[in-house]
């Protein structure tokens, strides 16, 4: 119950910033402007398709617009997460509000969920709106009576919900090791780049046990198959394992403020 | 409702809470005096369960602040140190946070919420963004939030400060509407706010706690000196030759004259309750007539500056000085004595505001 109060006061606190409201502008801008040079870009290659019969087998409106506008949503939100995510402890650590907060009948396991469940519900609308895109691209795509790709839009959205769920749980994370948001903001950003980056590394290692495990931890690497429409529990088990690892480190934090000293 | 058990708190090598052990009874209201740094805060922020201490227990409302530390949240209301609050929200939206987060629901955490509002005086403001809010309205939001599930156990970290006098002596009256019911704990820098509101004072510093009882035992324990206040109506010499004689007048001093034949002394004398009466007896078997009689009680001014060691004193020796001498004419607690029925009694508040 504390949990759901916790939550409710979370997202009363977004929509009465303009924080959510610039949150969702901002992706929508992008992802549109996105869509509309892959569109551009997809109907360029078609072009050339025309003239050579083997082009045009590879032609898949799906894998080529779909899968890289998924890619780069993704990377867009290691940018924009940062933003939601960065006063949800620090700021109520300036405020000094979170000695209000400890001192009422509320757990740092509650409120850690109720914060995180309030950015999550904020993300969620925000996929909602973007579907408007999807909606777009089967009118464009469809109207031949070609097959609406269902399964590549629906792991596409697991794929990037379950990336900015770890986006999330590592911000948060961040955010309650600091009382200055900008820090927790850059911090955030920086983490989520190394985090996206680490991978294209691996080749520079020898060592194959260093190339499994910088293959592994790049967020990037378990991200692609979503986009493509693959759903492999391998992924989504390391997505689950990353959020989960990175809201008990949270708790962590908030806890140990008790033993300090 | 309140008890602590050798309360330790240290901070790496600092020993912020050093052995703190100490009763509350329900209803009671009790300052915390102390210099900044004594460890006030942080001994309320142990029993609030901010944090736990280092080692030793303490039980609030009934509740183990380590076992069961949210049945104690559940049953304190605590206003911390400088007013935390959420800027963005309107006063009425955060009571009600505060309400649901302490488990009242529905119906009646309107009605707490209602309450709360009217009991602060914050119907003007009730929709108004608490950034948006001055500092005595601020203070009122925290009181609020503190007192809104009318908790048994209040604890107050400098109530007060930064407030204009007006607000000061509003939040005072406020605090005082709460003894009796509540059990208050607060904390403060204005030792004569200890006078006027508080029942015990706990003096505390470094850590430690050096007195622990009522404005009036401290007075008595701590003054090696009375001094007596006299109105006596009869010629000054005379009076004066038969308050010398009196054993255990150590010095009588002629503070003026009031009316004809009116004249007020003041007597500094031995250490001795049965003394008032000796007086009064004496003097009235001289045909002179008592007006007014009553014995000097220290400020909490004067308990602290004698309770709390030397390296303290230093710094605040200078501004206590010029405050006692503002003291001396106007404020302090004082015990008055009528003449006839030759009975203390004591008058708490008047003495204070005359």
């Amino acid at each position: 119950m504390n949990t759901f109060h916790i939550m409710r006061k979370e997202l009363r606190t977004y929509f009465n910033s303009t924080i959510a409201y610039a949150f969702f502008l901002i992706f929508l801008f992008i992802v549109g402007y996105l869509f509309t040079f892959t569109i551009f870009q997809y109907s360029d290659f078609s072009q050339l398709a025309i003239r050579n019969p083997m082009m045009m087998q590879k032609l898949n409106p799906a894998q080529s617009i779909l899968t890289p506008l998924f890619q780069l949503m993704g990377f867009l939100l290691i940018f924009l997460v940062p933003v939601l995510t960065m006063r949800i402890f620090a700021e109520e650590k300036k405020l000094g509000t979170i000695e209000l907060l400890f001192t009422y009948p509320v757990t740092e396991m509650q409120l850690v969920i109720g914060k995180f469940l309030a950015s999550t519900a904020i993300l969620f609308i925000m996929f909602l709106f973007s579907f408007v895109y999807i909606i777009l691209f089967n009118n464009v795509f469809a109207f031949k009576g070609a097959e609406v790709p269902w399964g590549i839009i629906f792991s596409g959205y697991l794929g990037i919900f379950l990336l900015s769920l770890s986006f999330m749980a590592f911000g948060m994370w961040v955010s309650s090791l600091t009382s200055d948001q900008v820090t927790s903001a850059l911090a955030t950003v920086g983490g989520l780049l190394l985090f996206w980056i680490i991978g294209s590394a691996q080749s520079q290692f020898t060592n194959p046990v260093l190339v499994g495990i910088v293959r592994q931890l790049s967020l990037v690497n378990h991200f692609q198959d979503f986009t493509k429409g693959i759903i492999n529990t391998h992924h989504l088990v390391y997505f689950i394992c990353f959020i989960l690892f990175f809201v008990f480190l949270t708790v962590q934090v908030l806890e140990v403020r008790k033993w300090k000293g | 409702m309140i008890s602590a058990n050798k309360l330790c708190k240290r901070f790496g090598p600092v020993r912020a809470v050093n052995n703190v052990s100490f009763e509350v009874e329900k209803g009671e209201i009790v300052g915390f005096l102390g210099s900044n740094a004594a460890g006030k805060t942080t001994t309320m922020r142990i029993l609030t369960c901010y944090f736990p201490p280092s080692s030793g227990s303490a039980t609030v409302a009934g509740y183990d602040i380590f076992n069961d530390s949210l049945k104690v949240r559940r049953h304190v209301g605590y206003l911390p140190e400088n007013v935390p609050l959420y800027d963005g929200m309107p006063v009425d939206y955060f009571l009600d946070f505060v309400a649901s987060l302490k488990g009242v629901g529905g119906k009646e955490r309107e009605q707490k919420v209602e309450s709360a509002i009217k009991r602060c005086g914050l119907e003007p403001v009730f929709d108004e963004r608490i950034g948006n809010l001055s500092k005595g309205f601020r203070q009122r939001v925290g009181i609020a939030q503190a007192i809104i599930t009318d908790p048994p156990v209040l604890i107050l970290d400098e109530p007060t400060v930064g407030l204009d006098p007006k607000q000061i002596i509003e939040i005072r009256s406020l605090i005082k509407s709460f003894g009796g019911k509540s059990t208050v704990i607060l904390s403060t820098h204005i030792l004569h706010e200890i006078e006027k509101v508080c029942n015990r004072i706990l003096i505390i510093d470094e850590g430690e706690i050096l007195e622990f009882d009522t404005l009036k035992n401290l007075s008595e324990k701590l003054q090696d000196k009375y001094s007596i206040n006299l109105t006596v109506k009869g010629p000054t010499e005379k009076v004066k030759n038969t308050l010398k004689e009196i054993n255990g007048v150590e010095k009588v001093r002629d503070m003026g004259k009031l009316d004809k034949g009116i004249y007020k002394y003041r007597l500094i004398t031995k250490k001795e309750p049965a003394l008032l009466e000796v007086i009064s007896t004496g003097l009235s078997n001289n045909e002179f007539i008592i007006l007014e009689m009553f014995r000097e009680q220290m400020s909490a001014e004067d308990i602290f500056r004698k309770v709390v060691p030397d390296h303290v004193k230093k710094i605040s020796e200078e501004e206590l000085q010029d405050k006692k001498v503002e003291k001396e004419d106007s404020k302090g607690k004082k015990e008055k004595k009528s003449s006839k029925d030759k009975e203390t009694d004591k008058s708490d508040e008047k003495g204070g505001s005359k």
